[in-house]
């Protein structure tokens, strides 16, 4: 079930001295299963188009569609409960929003409010701890004696409890040392094949983000300025750069030969390809 | 929703009105509070009424966007207005029936209760909204320095309000990303009977108490690294030094006043009738 994003305009507090466009015309489809990063600088409109897709942000203009049917119609309250449900959003800094006694409690927050049966919550709850990686020894306690680390993908499994077929991460990595980093996006990806969830993974980097997905959004001033796959994005390198936007090293050193007449195929992205690929081209006699 | 919150909230453009010294925009909405409670006839209000919108029109704050904080107490205004009406038994009854009686008297106390209570509301909104909270702060410590002589913690004082004044955006914003959140997991903050909406309000404030506290710790923190230690020998990059403006400024004031007192002695229509047929006898 694709959700459509169809030409949505986002206005902060119209007719103000404070307005400010922060959504422009933005239209764009997410189909089941799809790996996507969406990539913008601060202010970009990343954290305003991703409220919209499951239901907390009403656009200005424009529609959303889960399903073929529009979330924002007269009278479709309950069908954007539901949608929320769907469409899992793990907010910037998630462990800010944990309140409750113990872990447990916490993460059971979402399935409670779904209505589900005790043994059905129990269930979702185990599982959702065992994806994120705690084991029942964390279950009992206060979640704010745990680590930064630990609070957060307690807060992840908090959303994923609802089984969600939409995960929407908003900046995961932030404020994490750089195996935090890596241990949380090597589990995104972990998780994704093993459930088959669509996953869109908000970020200001294209390093973090690029090795792992199959299809980049960029946004800029409000627009999605590119939609495509890794490797094609990365070829407007010099645009992205104006928007303050680094492309990977290696994807860069793609570019520049590719520019210099060598035979770099688009899609190589990640360190084990280069190296393959630059073998293949000159290595052989390199090669001790 | 939570953001559209505006009342003394800063309108950001540049006018005359915005430049002055806070101290004299202090000085003249205390001023003109007191200016419109000695007013006691039409013509006084209509002095105050254009004395606020010629000062409004300098500010170059829309005149709509200055009523929209009227918004706020409507139901305080309605319900005063009302009140007096119906209460007031003085003066000539005009209607009566039922329980109920209007005196003329009744209608011209209700009438100027809610104008004063209007002009209070809108006096005191020019000033915040052309004053950022720290201008007005500051002002008020600088005001306030002469108490500083009986140990009235004047800066103390000061720097708390700034700083809850600081806070209240914050808070708001806060408090916006905790509901969102929280309704991405399913929460429910608008149906159920009110133990159950009382009860759903904990997976907001348990978040944002915890929020508050944590940023007051780092907010400490941060003053100490930046060797705060109160105002003793603290220098300002902004000293307060009344220009020519601010001078002109505080006349234009005291002789804004000094009409509306004035106006009090001015006979109504009636009056000037009666004294003239009295004369002519």
């Amino acid at each position: 079930m694709p959700i459509e994003v169809k030409d949505v305009s986002y206005l902060y507090e119209p007719g103000s001295p404070f307005e400010k466009t922060a959504l422009s015309h933005v239209s764009l489809t997410i189909g089941q299963g799809e790996f996507i990063g969406l990539i913008g600088h601060t202010g970009s409109g990343k954290s305003t188009l991703i409220q919209h897709l499951n239901a907390l942000l009403a656009p200005t203009e424009g529609k959303v569609l889960y399903n073929g049917q529009d979330i924002f119609e007269e009278g479709a309250k309950e069908r954007r409960k539901e949608i929320r449900q769907k469409v899992g959003l793990v907010f910037q800094y998630p462990e800010h929003q944990l309140f409750e006694m113990t872990v447990w409690k916490d993460v059971a927050f979402g399935p409670t409010n779904m209505k589900l049966s005790e043994e059905e919550i129990k269930e979702r709850v185990e599982w959702a701890m065992d994806l994120v990686g705690l084991g029942p020894e964390y279950y009992e306690k206060s979640p704010f004696d745990l680590s930064g680390g630990q609070k957060r993908r307690v807060a992840v499994a908090g959303v994923l409890a609802m089984r969600p077929e939409y995960l929407i991460l908003d900046e995961p990595a932030a404020g994490l040392d750089p195996r935090g980093r890596d241990e949380l996006f090597d589990r995104i990806a972990m998780l994704r094949d093993k459930t088959g969830m669509t996953v869109v993974l908000v970020s200001h980097s294209m390093e973090d983000v690029a090795r792992y997905v199959d299809r980049i959004l960029v946004m800029d001033h409000g627009c999605l300025k590119y939609d495509d796959t890794p490797g094609e994005v990365f070829q407007h390198k010099e645009e992205l750069e104006a928007m303050g936007l680094a492309v990977p090293k290696i994807a860069e050193l793609g570019v520049m030969l590719r520019r210099k007449g060598f035979d770099i195929p688009k899609d190589v992205i990640r360190m084990e390809e280069m190296e393959e690929t630059l073998l293949r081209l000159f290595g052989k006699e390199a090669r001790p | 929703m939570i953001r559209d919150i505006t009342i003394g909230q800063y309108y950001p453009v540049d006018s005359a009105v915005h430049r002055l010294d806070p101290r004299v925009k202090l000085a003249a909405t205390f001023l003109f509070i007191i200016g419109i409670f000695c007013v006691d006839n039409f013509l006084g209000f209509g002095l105050a009424i254009l004395m606020l919108a010629l000062v409004v029109k300098k500010s170059r704050i829309p005149y709509s966007y200055l009523l929209r904080g009227l918004k706020a107490i409507f139901i305080l205004l309605i319900f005063s207005v009302v009140m007096n009406l119906l209460l007031n038994r003085q003066g000539q009854p005009l209607v009566s029936f039922w329980i109920i009686t209007i005196t003329d008297q009744g209608i011209y106390t209700a009438a100027f209760l809610g104008l004063r209570l209007i002009l209070l509301v809108l006096g005191s909104s020019v000033m915040t909204l052309t004053t950022t909270p720290l201008e007005l702060t500051d002002g008020i410590e600088k005001a306030m320095r002469p108490l500083k002589k009986i140990r009235v913690p004047v800066h103390e004082i000061a720097m708390m309000m700034s700083i809850a004044l600081r806070f209240i955006p914050i808070l708001l914003e806060e408090t916006d990303k905790i509901m969102k959140a929280q309704q991405a997991r399913g929460a429910d903050f608008e149906s159920g009977n009110l133990l159950q909406r009382a009860k759903s309000m904990v997976p907001i404030l348990v978040p944002l108490f915890i929020s508050a506290f944590r940023r007051a710790d780092d907010l400490a923190t941060a003053m100490e690294a930046r060797c705060y230690r109160g105002d003793v020998g603290r220098t300002r990059m902004k000293e307060m030094i009344y220009s020519k403006e601010d001078k002109i400024a505080y006349g234009i004031v005291f002789l804004g006043l000094a009409l509306l007192i004035a106006s009090r002695f001015v006979p109504s229509l009636p009056e000037i009738l009666a004294l003239l047929s009295g004369g002519a006898l």
